[in-house]
This record gives structure tokens, sequence and C-alpha cells, in this order.
């Protein structure tokens, strides 16, 4: 996941550990970052994505588009998390080739369900049934 | 129209004296040959009396001779025939005179020629008688009383010849006089109307002529009255014209225009190129070369440059020309300048405002943005840390502890809710405003089921009757009857089962609230009623004010903002919204939508 927001980059990691997922976890502070890890040719890719919009330098929208224009990641699941609710940024997202948009919750309980249940989803199917009131995350 | 008519006038005028001049041609005409008549009447007359004359001259000269031969033949004395006229050629004058007078004028049963005749004969007698007389002295002798009895004859007939002529010629004169006297009456007469109907007609004519002078008169004052207004009301409006004449090459401009330049009318030459030096020279070229294009395509000008007053100051011009022929046929070109300085300032003002405004509206949009993003996200992490403490720490917090904790949360909703509401309520005022046909009844289908959990948790009836289809901005209606159904539902009261009604009502009467009437013709009326809490009639413009709560108890706290909301939208829609409550027995809210 990639956030520049220390305090969401801890709640985050807390409840990917409260869940006791077997899934390894990798957290990244912005998404120069993010974008070196992952066009590293040794890197193992992720399944998922969490990806915040709003980052200096390299902004989610940035990561959005370079990732969807590379052949070698066509295979990875993006998950937007942003605080930001404007409609406006869902349909960028959308249209940016996002698979699904989680507004960051203001309660733990929240987060951690949505966690649970997107790595959970099924995205074959999910993508396939895709528009834009499923893409937003209902929490 | 009075134009029209002197037009007319004018034509009939010259109608009138062209008959007039006919008339007196033809008069003339016939008076001219009466005059001839009149004339060759005057003339038969000194003719046959002429001839009369010399008929006489002879018939004496006969007469003469004849008594001279007989008393000579009595006396024998020769002295008798002295001065007498034997020969013929003595009577020559008489006979020519007449032989020309009857080439003349012939008359009827009479000829020199026969005259002649009958003279010959008569002269040949008087001398035979002479001869005979002096041959034979002898008193009594037949052959002479023969002859003289021949010469009697003869007389008698010249007599009877002459006098049968002079009868004529008498009867002739006498005719001629009666007719001289009925030419001469006619002549008269004619020319008594003659000078009768010119005259008439001239004095028509120039009476008429006086009416339409007055006339002109009266309609020059008029058109120096019309002037004088013109003149005026283009000081007033700031107008000015001018033409140019493209076949004389000549200019004319207003009164207005020497004014609005600062010029002396008469000094100054009116020409393009004696204006040129008022105009800003940043603006010279462009108003010399629209002008001279126009001159040469025949094309309407309509530009807009600054021109330099006499005593410096610069005022904003509207020029705009177009072409027409006027009464001579002639092309002229005839522009228009409006003194637009004060607008053009004004629409500069307006534009420095209008980006004033602009840059409000970007600020107001970021101070959204930091409301909608900025401020949440510590908001949130508040929240998410209250979270984290109430599911870990709780326990091992003291009972104030958690009442703190409890309390913070509270605070930390009631000011998540209240940005919210500021946000939703910043977007109606800004909001795109995009009308459409919106069925109310969809719209509060929606509202209803969007509402569902709420309306089940208070265990509220619903009455929903038949709404209209009004031209609306359907998502800011949305949020309306949400927030109005929010607020029945929040200030219920707690003893007895909650109860809103939605329904169209007609306005039979006119209905008039605020000043305003309202009548069925413009406006639907929408009722929205709840048995809740309701307020005092005197709150009843409070409620819909930003930030204004009327209950302070916790039980129904509110942001303040849900009914400001409500007004905004209905106010969006050009529509009134009004509240009614009775403290204890529930709130009425109108909305009228216009038709």
């Amino acid at each position: 996941m990639a956030d520049d927001d220390a305090d969401d980059r801890q709640f985050f990691s807390e409840a990917i550990s409260e869940l006791k997922m077997e899934n390894k976890f990798t957290v990244f502070k912005d998404g120069g970052e993010l974008m070196d890890y992952l066009q590293h040719p040794e890197t193992d890719l992720p399944h998922i994505l969490f990806l915040d919009l709003n980052m200096p330098c390299k902004t989610g929208f940035d990561c959005l588009k370079e990732i969807r224009q590379t052949a070698r990641f066509n295979d990875l699941s993006i998950a937007i998390y942003s605080t930001s609710s404007s409609e406006e940024d869902i349909e960028n997202s959308f249209i940016g080739g996002a698979n699904i948009y989680i507004k960051k919750p203001n309660d733990f309980v929240k987060l951690k369900k949505a966690i649970k249940d997107v790595v959970n989803i099924n995205w074959q199917f999910h993508s396939s049934g895709m528009n834009m009131e499923t893409f937003l995350f209902s929490i | 129209m009075k134009n029209a008519y002197l037009y007319k006038s004018s034509l009939v005028i010259k109608i009138a004296l062209g008959t007039a001049i006919l008339l007196i041609v033809y008069i003339t005409s016939v008076f001219f040959t009466q005059m001839q008549n009149l004339g060759a009447s005057v003339e038969s007359m000194s003719t046959s009396n002429e001839r009369v004359l010399e008929l006489e001259k002879i018939l004496t000269v006969i007469s003469i001779n004849e008594s001279g031969v007989r008393t000579f033949i009595i006396t024998r004395d020769s002295s008798y025939l002295q001065k007498r006229f034997f020969d013929q050629k003595h009577l020559k004058p008489q006979m020519e005179r007449l032989k020309a007078l009857s080439i003349k004028s012939p008359t009827e049963n009479f000829t020199t020629d026969s005259l002649k005749l009958l003279l010959d004969k008569r002269f040949e007698l008087f001398n035979r008688t002479l001869e005979e007389a002096s041959q034979n002295t002898k008193l009594e002798n037949p052959d002479l009383n023969f002859i003289l009895a021949q010469t009697d004859t003869a007389t008698d007939k010249i007599r009877d010849y002459i006098h049968k002529s002079l009868n004529k010629e008498l009867s002739n004169i006498n005719l001629y006089r009666i007719n001289h006297k009925y030419e001469i009456e006619t002549s008269i007469i004619t020319s008594f109307l003659l000078v009768t109907i010119a005259l008439f007609i001239i004095l028509l004519s120039l009476g008429r002529i006086n009416s339409d002078i007055v006339n002109l008169k009266i309609l020059n004052d008029d058109l120096k009255f019309l002037n004088y207004t013109f003149n005026n009301a283009e000081k007033i409006a700031g107008i000015s014209h001018w033409n140019y004449n493209l076949r004389t090459h000549e200019y004319s401009f207003s009164d207005n225009f020497y004014n609005l330049i600062g010029l002396d009318q008469e000094t100054f030459k009116p020409t393009l190129e004696n204006v040129l030096p008022y105009i800003h020279p940043d603006d010279r070229d462009q108003v010399v070369e629209a002008y001279a294009d126009s001159l040469r395509n025949k094309t309407p000008t309509s530009l807009i440059f600054r021109l330099y007053r006499k005593n410096g100051e610069i005022r904003y011009i509207k020029s705009i020309g177009s072409f027409a022929e006027n009464s001579h046929g002639e092309m002229v070109k005839i522009g228009v300048n409006y003194d637009i300085t004060e607008h053009y300032k004004n629409t500069i003002d307006l534009e420095d405002n209008n980006k004033h405004l602009t840059d409000i509206n970007a600020e107001l949009e970021s101070f959204n943005n930091i409301v909608s993003h900025d401020l949440q996200e510590p908001l949130r992490k508040i929240q998410m840390f209250i979270s984290r403490i109430d599911e870990n720490e709780i326990a091992v917090l003291s009972e104030n502890g958690k009442d703190y904790i409890n309390r913070i949360a509270l605070s930390a909703n009631r000011m998540q809710n209240l940005l919210i509401d500021l946000v939703s309520y910043s977007r109606t005022v800004k909001g795109d405003k995009v009308f459409e046909k919106a069925d109310l009844n969809n719209i509060v289908g929606e509202v209803l089921a969007d509402l569902a959990i709420n309306i089940q948790e208070k265990n509220a009836k619903l009455k929903v009757g038949n709404l209209p289809v009004i031209n609306a901005i359907p998502f800011q209606l949305h949020q309306l009857f949400v927030n109005l159904i929010t607020n029945s539902l929040k200030f219920s009261r707690q003893d007895v089962v909650s109860e809103i009604s939605f329904s169209q009502q007609k306005i039979s009467t006119p209905e008039v609230y605020d000043g305003i009437n309202f009548t069925e013709r413009k406006f639907h009326k929408i009722v929205i009623s709840d048995n809740g809490i309701g307020f005092r009639q005197e709150f009843a413009d409070k409620i819909f004010q930003l930030f204004k709560r009327l209950e302070k108890d916790i039980d129904y706290a509110g942001t303040g903002i849900g009914l400001a909301i409500c007004k905004k939208i209905v106010e969006n829609h050009k529509g009134y919204i009004f509240a009614e409550g009775r403290p204890g027995k529930g709130a009425k809210f109108i909305i009228f939508f216009p038709k």
C-alpha cells in the first residue's frame, strides 16, 4: 500500500496484523517509492495495491496511469484508498483503470472490514460486472 | 401628412394656372377673330360708302352736262358749254376707283363694264346733240328733237342703273352696320368675360398660394421646433450625427457633433481631415481605414474610438454609419456617433467586479475544498483514534475517562456532520443549475427509500399525495425533501406516533404570504406537515437562517444548516418556502413552486 500519511499507514498496518492475514504486505511512503519497487525486475508483483490519491511528487493518479500503461501489471488489482469523496476523483479513478474505490473510514472496525472484504473479492468476477455504482466500495 | 397636402396643393395650383392660361389663350384667339371680323366690316362699310360717293359724282357730271347742253340749245350761248366735260376721260378717276373697289369687293348687279357701256353711249349722244345743235340753229329741228329724246332715255338708263346700284350699296351699308354693332357688342362681352375669368382664376390661385404659404410657415415653425427638440435630444442622449455627400464631397455635422468635441461651429470646416486631430492617435488609422473601406464598398460601418475634446478630456465614441439617397438621388453616408464613455467605464468597472467575483468564487471554492477535505482529514483521524481507544483501551480507563472519551466521540461526530452539511449548503449556493422536468412523485419515492431505515427507527407514518411535475434541479429537490423529512423525524414527539404528510394543495382563492400573492395560475403549492413538537410562530422566519437552532436539547441535536439549505434550494427554483408551527402540535412547511 502507498500512502504519504504516517497515521494512515499505521492504521492500515495494524488492521492487517489484527486481521491475522497470511498475505505479504509492503508499505510505501509515496508514489515514487512505489513505482521504483514495482518496476524492479526481481520484484514479485502483488495481487492488490491500495493507492492513496493525494501524495506529494507522484500522485496516486500518476501511478495509476503508469501502471495501466505497462502490460506487465495487467493482473494487478488497484484499490484507491482516499479521503476524497468528490465525484470527480471517483470518476477519474474509474476511467484511469482502478478496480475499486474505498473512502477512508473514520472507524477502525470499518477499516478492518473494508480490507478484509476487498482482499477476499473475486477480482475476475468483480471486474466483469463493474460499473460506477459497484466501483465505490460501500462500508 | 401636411407635406403631402402641400405637394398636392402645388399640383392643384399648377393645374389651375395652366387652365387659366389655356382659357386666356382660347378667349384671346376668339377675341382676335372677332376683332378681325370687326375690321372687315368697317372696311366693307367704307368701300360701300366710297362706291356710293363715286357713283353720285358720275351722276352729277351727267346732270351738269345735260343741263349745259339744253341751255346751249335754247340760248345758243356757248359759254354754257364751258367747264362741261364732254369727254369721257374726265370721268376716268371715278371709273378707275370704282373698278378698284369692285375688284376689292365685288357686288351683285353692278359691273364697271356695263356702266362704261352706258356712259359711252351717253357721251356719244352728247357729242351728236352738240354737233346737230351747232349745224342747225333753228329752234324747231326734228332731228335734234329725236336725238334729245334718245339722250333722255340714255340718261334715265344710267340713272336707273346707278340708283339701283346705290340702293344695293345702301342696304349693304345698313347690313354692315347691324353686323358691326353686333360684333362690337360680342367683343365687349368676350373681353369682359376674358378679364373676369382670368381675374377669378388668378385670385383663386393667389388665395390657394396664400393658404399654402401660411401652412408652409406653420410647417417651417414645426420643423424648427423639431430641430430644436432634436438638437436637445442629441445633447441629452450624448448622440451626434454627420453626413457626407458622395457626389459633392461635402460634410455636414449636427450641432452636438461640434459640442461633443468643443468646436466652434462658425469657424470649423466640417471635413474628416479636420476631425482627425481630435481622434486618439492609436485609433486614427483604424478610423481612416474603416471609413475609406466603407466608402469604397458601400458597406455600413460600426467602430469604437477615443476622441479628444478640446479641453483634453477623452471620450469613448461608438460610430455607426450607413448609406442612403437624399432627395436629389445623391448617395449620402449618414453616421451617428454615441458617446459611450459612461457606458464604457461602467463596463470596465463591471468587468473588474466580475473578475473580483470570480476571484472570490475561486477562493470560496478552495475554502470549500478546505472544509470538505483538509478539515475532515484530521477529524477523521481523531475519530479513528477514538475508535482505537474504544476497542482496545476502554477497559483500562476510569469511569471519568470513559465518559470523556464518549463526549469527545460525540463532539467529533457533531463536527463531522457540521462539515458535511456546510459542504452541501455551499454546493446548493454554487450549484450546477441544470433544470429539467422532474416528477416530484418519483423524487419523493427515492427519498423515502433512502430514508427507510430512519423512518423505521422512528416508527413514523408517511402519507404521500399526488405531486406535480415541475421544472427543477432534481438532485437539489432530492436534498430538499431529505432535509424536510429528516427535520420532521428529528422533531417528532416521544409520546405519539409520528405522522408526516406530503401533498399538493389547490390554491382555490389567492393566498398571501409575506405580502406576496399566490394564485393557482402561477404556482404549485406543496405542503409537508407533521405532528411533532412544532415551534412558536414568531420563530417561523428564524428556522431558515444558517446555524439558527430553536432547540438546545441534546435530543434534538442538529447543525442548524438543514432548513437553510431547504430555503436556498427553493429560492434556486424561484419558489418560496414558509413555515407554520404550533408548539406541541406540529409544524407545517408550505412550498410554492412557480408553474
